[in-house]
């Protein structure tokens, strides 16, 4: 059964570049789904989840329209305990990302810009670890 | 008497009076003189008929006395108480017994009825005895039984004229003799004045008695008279005649008439005397009125010129006269007048005089002709510092040296011009050598009867004073204005580079609590400029591995494809290429994903599932058809693989020029936050365009909740695409927003004339009453950190405004619309 690791962000380009980097970086190893917010990406788990598709990871900006990244990954982790995150985030604000920190589910809190092989990085740490 | 000359008023009431007076009097003595004489002349005709009816009347009675005497004689005959054959001695005794009784009767004669013949005589004469008579008319009447007067006549047997008395009586003829004379004695005896006397006629008009013996005996008839023949006709007469007056009357049943006739001269004798008495009457009365009237009338001219003197005397000035009272009620009247009137003038004067003598203005009045000085009032006298005496009664040049020769000479001849002087502005000289300027006018007036003229002297030495003052006040005024003005536009240079100054310094203030604001937001900015810089380095990574791992395999692959697959290569490039260039959706939905998958599996393609995911990847879904053939074949998902490989260098490309574009667009909206650029240059802008294209950019967010509802016109504006995307882009973002990406959005365009409007449409809950005012202000913004910057409202009204436009907005619950009007682009293409 294929994994899908689905990236929540409100700019276009930020889910195209991403789907694009973890193409290049994991090839056809995993799904890759895009939501533009919370809402999108909670349905789109639940169709996955439908699909019979395991989305073993999310990485999501922490800034969105809606319900705010830290909120919705309180969420996710309520619904779907064994998804696992990585908290993309423009915010210079270090007790923000305290706080993100303190979510079990979240990995790693990455800045925007991001380094691709950080990145790349904290996602083998996540998916191919087990 | 108007025009005439003036007479005087004693003189003409004496004249007018007597004048007056005379022709009454005149008239009234004449009449009364008329009135007295014709009185006299009627009460002397009057006396003249009454003495005759008296005497008519007597006469009658002893007529009557002597007829009844002889009737008793008669009816003693017929009765026989006389015997008439009796004794002689008996009738003689009888006789004179009768003749005693009636002394009228001279004698009694008794005759024979028959014969005629005397048959006794008392007294007794022996010729009568037996005397016929029987022819004499005595007899003739007395036998017809009428007893009567005979006629008168003389009888040889009395002296004189007689006449007798005859009564029948039987047999027997009683007559008795008379002497007419001694009937009416008493006729003879009324004599009147000098012409006077009485008469009496017998019925037959002939004389019986008149003092002219020698008429009666001639047995003279009167009845020429016309008051004797009317007496005789039984009627009382008077009538004139012969220059006598006669006055007739009847006497008694006889037929006699007794009258008295008086001559007309002797009644009218008193008319001179009346006469005479009338005109010293009227003369006396006419002294007398002439007198009164004179005296009356000297004593009203004298009151009179009292008070004649009394105004002439007030018209001279001697206001203190004292009339007496007057005994005249209209002089009475005058006097009260003329005083009330004197009072008046009086005060008036008094007033005139208060004010000439308390004007603070110099007056003087001099005389026409010879200028001498009658009056000054005190202000005058004080300029001249003179005292009165040496002023008044002398002509100016010997005490005013007020003014300069050439001062007086201009004086004199515009006065001798226009006959006076208006504000004739003089510089005169006080005797203490002060300098004074005066405005003198003059009028003419009449005083004490005397031409003179009026100077009143204003002073405006201080007036001219001040007026020089102002003149200097002025010119300084001037000088420092001029001063000042250069200074102030000194002080302007100075002004205008100290304001340029500050609004450099205002500028850099502005400035920097800009970026302190900025500096405060730096998180959000950071975010807002880290998002596309992620997306940036991500794609450039990308690109690098993608270029790196597959840029020198490529030729090798390319190479290795055979013609088929090269084709295939070819087409699928072709297809997927333009894709490439778009930043389309992301991903369609999954149920369009698996229809797909399906599809494809469906088909018999081999790798259904990658194949799938490839097209997804190109953007392609919708041209799965033109990929379906090729597909089929052995290797062609690899092929697609290797398309998509490619292709998603040319897409992160685009990806990286995105971003590239959104940093910008953060810095450039911060750079124009921080300094807005004005005068940038217009293009005609497809606002439709625009907006669709912002769409297309908030496609992801919108996607799912938000229903567009578009209204276009087909306008263009006016100003820069790019600046309005960026007011679009704004608007749009905010009204999505707003609606929590789940509601309505309106765009709507309007032309309106030289404008186009623009609407962006939302059904959000609105904007709050606290925000309204401020929604424009740079930094302020509802929306959570990291949302916005607070300056994208800010930001679409420097915009907007920049390039000519408004910007409005209006909110309620559900309804929230912002409106930008721009100029529009009138035939201009995009």
């Amino acid at each position: 059964m294929k994994q899908a690791i689905l990236c929540v962000d409100d700019e276009a380009i930020i889910l195209m570049a991403l789907k694009q980097e973890l193409r290049n970086s994991f090839g056809n190893r995993f799904h890759y789904e895009s939501a533009a917010d919370a809402e999108q990406a909670l349905e789109t788990i639940a169709e996955l989840v439908a699909d019979g598709i395991e989305v073993i990871l999310i990485i999501s900006d922490w800034l969105m329209p809606g319900i705010r990244g830290d909120e919705f990954l309180e969420i996710v982790r309520e619904r779907h305990p064994t998804i696992q995150a990585i908290m993309i985030t423009g915010q210079a604000d270090e007790q923000a990302i305290e706080r993100v920190k303190r979510n079990d589910c979240v990995l790693s809190v990455l800045g925007k810009p991001w380094d691709p092989a950080e990145l790349r990085r904290a996602i083998e740490r996540c998916c191919c670890d087990d | 008497m108007r025009s005439a000359r003036p007479v005087r008023l004693g003189r003409y009431l004496i004249y007018r009076t007597a004048l007056l007076a005379a022709a009454p009097f005149a008239a009234f003595f004449l009449t009364a003189g008329f009135a007295i004489n014709g009185a006299l002349t009627r009460n002397a005709f009057n006396g003249l008929a009454y003495l005759a009816e008296t005497m008519a009347e007597e006469t009658a009675v002893r007529l009557d006395a002597n007829v009844s005497a002889v009737e008793t004689v008669a009816a003693h005959v017929e009765t026989g108480a006389l015997d008439p054959r009796g004794s002689a001695e008996e009738i003689e005794a009888y006789g004179r017994a009768v003749l005693s009784r009636n002394p009228n009767l001279s004698a009694l004669w008794l005759l024979d009825a028959g014969t005629g013949t005397v048959r006794s005589a008392v007294p007794f004469l022996p010729g009568a005895i037996g005397f016929d008579l029987s022819r004499s008319e005595t007899f003739l009447r007395a036998r017809e039984g009428k007893a009567g007067w005979s006629p008168i006549g003389l009888s040889p047997f009395f002296e004189g004229v007689t006449i007798s008395l005859s009564v029948k009586a039987g047999d027997y003829i009683v007559v008795a003799w008379m002497e007419p004379a001694a009937i009416v004695g008493l006729v003879e005896s009324r004599r009147l004045g000098s012409t006077g006397f009485a008469f009496a006629c017998d019925s037959d008009g002939l004389l019986v008695a008149h003092p002219d013996r020698e008429l009666v005996e001639r047995r003279q008839s009167l009845l020429s008279i016309p008051a004797v023949s009317e007496a005789a006709k039984g009627r009382a007469s008077i009538s004139v005649a012969e220059g006598k007056i006669y006055a007739a009357h009847p006497s008694g049943g006889h037929g006699w008439v007794v009258g008295i006739a008086q001559d007309e001269a002797e009644i009218r004798s008193f008319l001179p005397a009346i006469a005479a008495g009338g005109a010293g009457a009227f003369a006396l009365s006419f002294l007398f009125i002439v007198v009164g009237a004179g005296r009356s009338a000297r004593n009203t001219a004298r009151q009179l010129a009292e008070l004649v003197e009394g105004v002439d005397a007030a018209a001279r000035g001697e206001y203190g006269v004292s009339l007496g009272p007057q005994p005249f009620i209209e002089f009475e009247t005058l006097r009260n007048s003329f005083l009330t009137m004197l009072e008046a003038v009086q005060e008036r004067e008094n007033q005139f005089r208060a004010v000439f003598e308390n004007s603070p203005m110099p007056m003087v009045v001099g005389r026409v002709g010879d200028r001498t000085t009658l009056d000054a009032n005190p202000a005058y006298l004080r300029l001249l510092d003179k005292p009165r005496e040496e002023v008044v009664g002398k002509v100016p040049r010997d005490h005013e040296q007020l003014f300069d020769r050439e001062t007086t000479e201009r004086m004199i001849a515009e006065f001798k011009t226009s006959g006076r002087l208006r504000d004739f502005e003089a510089n005169a000289m006080r005797p203490d050598g002060r300098a004074l300027t005066f405005l003198i006018s003059t009028f003419s007036i009449t005083f004490g009867r005397e031409a003179c003229v009026v100077s009143i002297f204003q002073d405006i030495t201080e007036r001219k004073r001040t007026e020089e003052r102002m003149r200097e006040i002025n010119l300084e005024l001037e000088a420092k204005v001029a001063e000042r003005t250069a200074a102030l536009q000194e002080s302007n240079e100075e002004l205008r580079v100290a304001l340029e100054n500050l609004e450099e310094a205002q500028e850099r203030v502005v400035t920097a609590e800009k970026l302190a604001a900025l500096g405060q937001l730096s998180a959000g900015i950071a975010h807002e400029l880290n998002t596309p810089l992620g997306a940036v380095i991500s794609s450039n990574r990308s690109m690098i591995e993608l270029l790196d791992a597959r840029l020198l395999p490529l030729s090798e692959r390319i190479g290795a494809m055979g013609p088929e697959e090269r084709r295939r290569f070819d087409r699928f490039l072709k297809v997927a290429g333009p894709r490439a260039a778009q930043l389309g959706p992301l991903e369609p939905d999954r149920a369009s994903t698996r229809a797909l998958r399906d599809q494809i599996a469906a088909e018999g393609i081999p790798q259904a599932q990658d194949a799938a995911e490839l097209l997804i990847e190109l953007n392609c879904l919708d041209k799965t058809p033109e990929f379906i053939a090729d597909l089929r074949e052995q290797g062609a998902v690899d092929v697609l693989r290797l398309c998509a490989e490619l292709l998603a260098v040319r897409r992160l490309a685009e990806i990286v020029a995105f971003a590239a574009k959104k940093a910008a667009g953060v810095v450039g909206a911060l750079r124009s936050y921080l300094r807005h650029e004005t005068g940038a240059e217009a293009e005609a802008v497809d606002v439709e365009a625009e907006l669709e294209n912002v769409l297309t950019l908030l496609h992801g967010k919108i996607k799912h909740k938000v229903r567009i509802e578009r209204d276009y016109a087909g306008v263009r504006a006016r100003g820069s695409a790019e600046k309005f995307a960026q007011v679009w882009m704004n608007l749009i973002t905010n009204a999505v927003q707003a609606m929590n990406y789940n509601g309505e959005l309106g765009l709507r365009t309007r032309d309106e004339g030289e404008l186009v409007a623009v609407d962006v449409v939302d059904s959000g809950p609105g904007i709050s009453d606290e925000a309204r005012p401020r929604i424009f202000q740079p930094f302020f913004t509802t929306k959570k950190q990291g949302e916005g910057l607070g300056l994208g409202l800010d930001i679409c009204r420097k915009i907007v405004t920049t390039y000519g436009g408004t910007i409005e907005f209006e909110s309620e619950p559900g309804r929230t619309r912002f409106t930008v009007r721009l100029p529009k682009a009138e035939g201009e293409s995009v």
